[in-house]
């Protein structure tokens, strides 16, 4: 009997020992890599050298609005992530897997060309004609099996369902084409 | 004819039409009897008898009784074992009833404290998978083979990862315990599979009742319990092999059981491993692209007894890698509502059969330490002490960018060390049992994941007295216990935004349990049990605050939420007699602060798009039902068995239906045995079952993703043979599960909303057991 309360007591005395050498680790603030907070939008004219330039962050309440007179337009988009670091360079180090598509406008009134590897990063816009307040979401794929989606499918509003994947960015923005 | 069968053409018309008369075996000889025990003359339940002439063993009843029929001549050598007494042998010499009384084995005693602390009670609702369906499913995940009994169903995330839901609840408000020691995993959230290997249980039961009082918190809607065999029952080196093959995912499992004695007198050890991979499940018309898995497990254990002391020391190790049906994940609101409204997978994903498994993908692995003495310190006392550590890991990799994709973005280590202590007294027929059971747990996210944690960092501490206290006189047993807990729950983190949060929380709570059990008759036993158990909230309900990839959505933890607390009333009768029985249980439970997550108004906003905030809040639900389980011989070769069950649950205060109830569904088997007359052709079995889930009606708009799939039936068959070489037995059976290849969602999948279920499969399995 006395030996089974000392071996008790023992287990107890362990027990009570690894209890306590456990804590919980300090935490750590994780550098959110993956998320984006800005993205701007860099229009050039390319006989005036006019520029536009939008930027759109995580924390707008209500969509931009993008004004562009009739003109040729090549376009570069900049990519922010929440520690200020710039991420387009993960995008088109990954081209393969990820596209942008700017649903909204026709291609009557817009002739698009991608400039990259049809990713869009770098893009041509020629602004054809004039329109007021088209509702254009700018989104971009990520994962997407693009065998099954073409240049042409830039403006394409069934643009999940034809590639597939996951929008990393899908912004709204108000489109004037202005004369 | 006798009172049982007035109740059954009562309570369940199904089996009136199946129930003709019953003298098969009248011209037979009718032997029956009494096993009592021999120190205090009480009935002995579940002892097992054997009889010259029949393979099978019979079993005793409640009251100690049993009967059969026999056409071999007097004497008739019937020998009686039961775990904990010593085997009888009785030659019964004419047809009066034969009294039969075992010893208790006092050597052998402490080997049959399977689960420590928790004694088996006789008040206890509780239903064990039966052995052949635990044979026949050993190759599946825990909620799998429970499926098996009425009122469990699946909670499935995807075609590969599920837990069972009990009476309409699941995740942590389930015990689930393997060799008597709690898994712990279960707070990381209901995309995550309990770690349980079925291959290395002997015997698993469901515990319906709220019984907080023996589990700890969390056994607010029941209890798993999983044991292994008992020590006593290996006296030699034994084994068995399980070769498993199957279509849909093209499958293979491979399985080693062994287990053996040592030139050591009382040392004994066992061992379990195996092994399974398989690709990409298929629907009738589609690849799921990315459900591969791959899982291994390991299990050892080695027993050593010493006079009245039993020392057991065991390691298990199991691990799962699975892959994540890739179109689940999703982005915003609108492409989640596009991708509801197609239903499926765009026909852009769908890259056919591979069983290369990609991000997103998950990788557990769970490795439990555990040591286990107790010590029989008279006739009447027994003190019990175990401890285990527990280490789960698990990592979740998404799809990401510039080969982050490799590094997990979810990296979390759950420490447990477990420390019971039980004291039992056994007094004529009394029972007393107290006991201490404290914990301690460590969450930590590894560091480096560059992607902000699901939960934070923290520490739990808690500690549980308990004392219960067991009676029976004549044909009532009673049970009344009561529990004490604190927990103590210390968190820290950091937000997205790099904002501190946690705290320090304490919880009390005071657990009780009523039970009782009244053996009508020989046949007929009415159990009725009232549990109190509690819940504290999970770190996910207290603290999350992050977007779901699979269901685009935010959701926000509550640290003010409040500990749950349950009131489980389950009646339960049960009518058995020789091969047919039909047992009925109904339940009402009321929770107190039941937290769930509920559509706000308000919507998150960033790059990647649109997102509803669904916040943690608590409210007042009950959940009442039934579940109506039944055998019925036909002949002496065709048996019919089913089960059905059904739940209403709603949310008290707000006035709606809680989301994930298992609709309303009937599921049964016919099935053909007959033994052959050589030993390739020993037994054969054929069996024909139809699954049918109702469509769940039951629901909320408010409170659903999209609306509860169509009504759906599944078609399985199965044959199996038995054979023997030497004293070896050879077991193979092909099973086709789906038969007609039917289109279906499961209205508890939480990936219905992606993609259909699973197609036919076809299994060829065979057992050597040596």
């Amino acid at each position: 009997m006395k030996k089974i309360i000392n071996s008790s007591k023992l287990v107890l005395i362990a027990a009570v020992l690894l209890f306590n050498s456990c804590k919980k680790d300090d935490p750590v603030h994780e550098h959110d890599n993956e998320e984006m907070k800005t993205m701007t939008l860099s229009f050039t004219e390319k006989t005036t050298n006019a520029k536009v330039e939008v930027i759109i962050d995580a924390t707008d309440t209500k969509p931009q609005s993008l004004n562009l007179k009739k003109g040729n337009y090549d376009l570069d988009i900049k990519l922010k992530d929440f520690d200020g670091h710039e991420v387009q360079q993960e995008i088109s180090d990954d081209a393969d897997e990820h596209q942008f598509f700017f649903v909204g406008p026709t291609k009557e009134q817009i002739t698009f060309t991608y400039l990259d590897q049809q990713v869009g990063l770098k893009s041509n816009w020629k602004v054809l004609d004039k329109a007021s307040a088209i509702p254009m979401k700018i989104v971009l794929m990520h994962g997407l099996n693009k065998t099954k989606v073409t240049a042409a499918d830039w403006n394409n509003s069934s643009y999940q369902s034809i590639g597939g994947g996951t929008p990393d960015i899908s912004v709204n923005v108000t489109l004037n084409l202005i004369d | 004819m006798t009172k049982q069968f007035s109740v059954i053409s009562i309570l369940a018309p199904v089996f009136i039409s199946l129930w003709p008369s019953y003298s098969l075996f009248a011209q037979k000889r009718q032997i029956s009897g009494k096993i009592i025990a021999l120190e205090n003359t009480s009935p002995i339940h579940g002892a097992n008898l054997h009889y010259e002439g029949h393979k099978k063993a019979i079993t005793s009843n409640f009251s100690g009784e049993f009967q059969f029929s026999t056409e071999q001549n007097f004497p008739i050598k019937l020998v009686t074992s039961l775990v904990g007494y010593e085997n009888d042998t009785t030659y019964v010499k004419n047809d009066r009833p034969v009294l039969i009384r075992l010893k208790k084995d006092v050597k052998r005693l402490a080997e049959t404290q399977v689960y420590g602390y928790q004694v088996a009670a006789k008040t206890q609702i509780a239903q064990q998978v039966n052995a052949t369906a635990l044979t026949e499913n050993r190759n599946r995940s825990l909620a799998e083979v429970l499926k098996n009994i009425s009122g469990v169903h699946l909670l499935q995330t995807g075609s590969t990862i599920n837990k069972p839901i009990i009476n309409g609840l699941y995740g942590n408000r389930l015990a689930i315990l393997n060799d008597g020691m709690k898994l712990e995993s279960q707070q990381w959230g209901n995309d995550h599979a309990p770690e349980i290997d079925v291959y290395a249980a002997n015997a698993i039961t469901v515990v319906k009742g709220a019984e907080s009082l023996r589990y700890g918190g969390e056994a607010l809607g029941g209890a798993i319990l999983l044991s292994t065999k008992p020590w006593n029952k290996i006296d030699s080196l034994r084994g068995q092999v399980s070769l498993n093959g199957f279509t849909n995912g093209r499958g293979m499992q491979s399985a080693l059981n062994l287990e053996g004695i040592t030139p050591i007198a009382g040392l004994k050890w066992s061992f379990n491993g195996n092994y399974s991979k398989s690709g990409n499940r298929k629907t009738p018309d589609y690849y799921l692209n990315n459900t591969g898995q791959r899982i291994y497990n390991l299990n050892a254990a080695v027993n050593y007894q010493y006079k009245d002391a039993n020392f057991e020391a065991s390691y298990k190790q199991y691990h799962n890698e699975a892959g994540i049906l890739s179109s689940t994940h999703i982005g915003d609101i609108t492409s989640f509502q596009e991708r509801l409204a197609y239903g499926r997978p765009y026909p852009s994903e769908l890259f056919g059969f591979s069983y290369q498994i990609d991000a997103p993908r998950q990788e557990v692995k769970h490795e439990v330490f555990q040591f286990a003495y107790s010590q029989r310190l008279s006739d009447a006392k027994t003190l019990s002490i175990k401890y285990a550590y527990q280490n789960n890991h698990r990592q979740e990799y998404d799809k990401r960018r510039a080969g982050r994709s490799a590094i997990p973005s979810m990296d979390m280590v759950l420490r447990t060390h477990a420390l019971d202590a039980s004291y039992t007294i056994e007094g004529l027929n009394q029972k007393f049992i107290t006991g201490l059971q404290g914990q301690t747990q460590v969450n930590n996210n590894i560091a480096g994941t560059f992607n902000t944690p699901l939960i934070p960092n923290y520490n739990a501490f808690n500690i549980g007295a308990y004392g219960i206290y067991q009676w029976q006189k004549d044909r009532l047993a009673y049970e009344l216990g009561a529990r004490y807990d604190f927990k103590n729950f210390d968190a820290a983190g950091y937000d997205f935004y790099g904002k501190a949060y946690g705290g320090d929380n304490q919880f009390h709570n005071l657990s009780t349990n009523l039970g009782l059990s009244y053996t009508v008759d020989n046949h007929m036993t009415l159990k009725s049990n009232l549990g109190l158990a509690w819940r504290a909230p999970s770190a996910q309900e207290l603290y999350s605050q992050n977007v779901h990839q699979s269901t685009a959505r935010y959701e926000r933890g509550d640290a003010a939420l409040k500990a749950e607390k349950g009131l489980k009333w389950i009646t339960s009768l049960n009518i058995h007699e020789q091969k047919n029985f039909l047992n009925i249980d109904i339940y009402a439970n009321y929770i107190n602060n039941y937290i769930y997550v509920k559509p706000t108004e308000e919507y998150v906003q960033n790059l990647s798009g649109t997102f509803p905030i669904w916040q943690y809040s608590q409210n007042n639900a009950l959940l009442a039902g039934i579940d109506v389980q039944g055998k019925y011989a036909i002949s002496e070769h065709l048996d019919y068995s089913a089960n059905t069950s059904f739940i209403y649950a709603r949310n008290l205060d707000d006035k709606n239906y809680l989301p994930l109830i298992p609709p309303l569904s009937y599921t049964h088997e016919i099935a053909f045995t007959t033994k052959g007359k050589t030993n390739w052709m020993h037994d054969v079995k054929f069996a024909l079952g139809q699954e049918i889930y109702a469509k769940q009606f039951l629901t909320t708009a408010s409170m659903e993703m999209s609306p509860a799939p169509s009504a759906y039936q599944l078609i399985n068959g199965s044959i199996s043979l038995g054979s023997l070489i030497g004293n070896n037995k050879l077991q193979t059976r092909l099973l086709v599960e789906n038969i007609f290849n039917s289109t279906y969602k499961s209205y508890t999948d939480l990936f219905r909303y992606y993609s259909h279920g699973v197609g036919r499969n076809i299994q060829l399995t065979i057992n050597y057991t040596f």
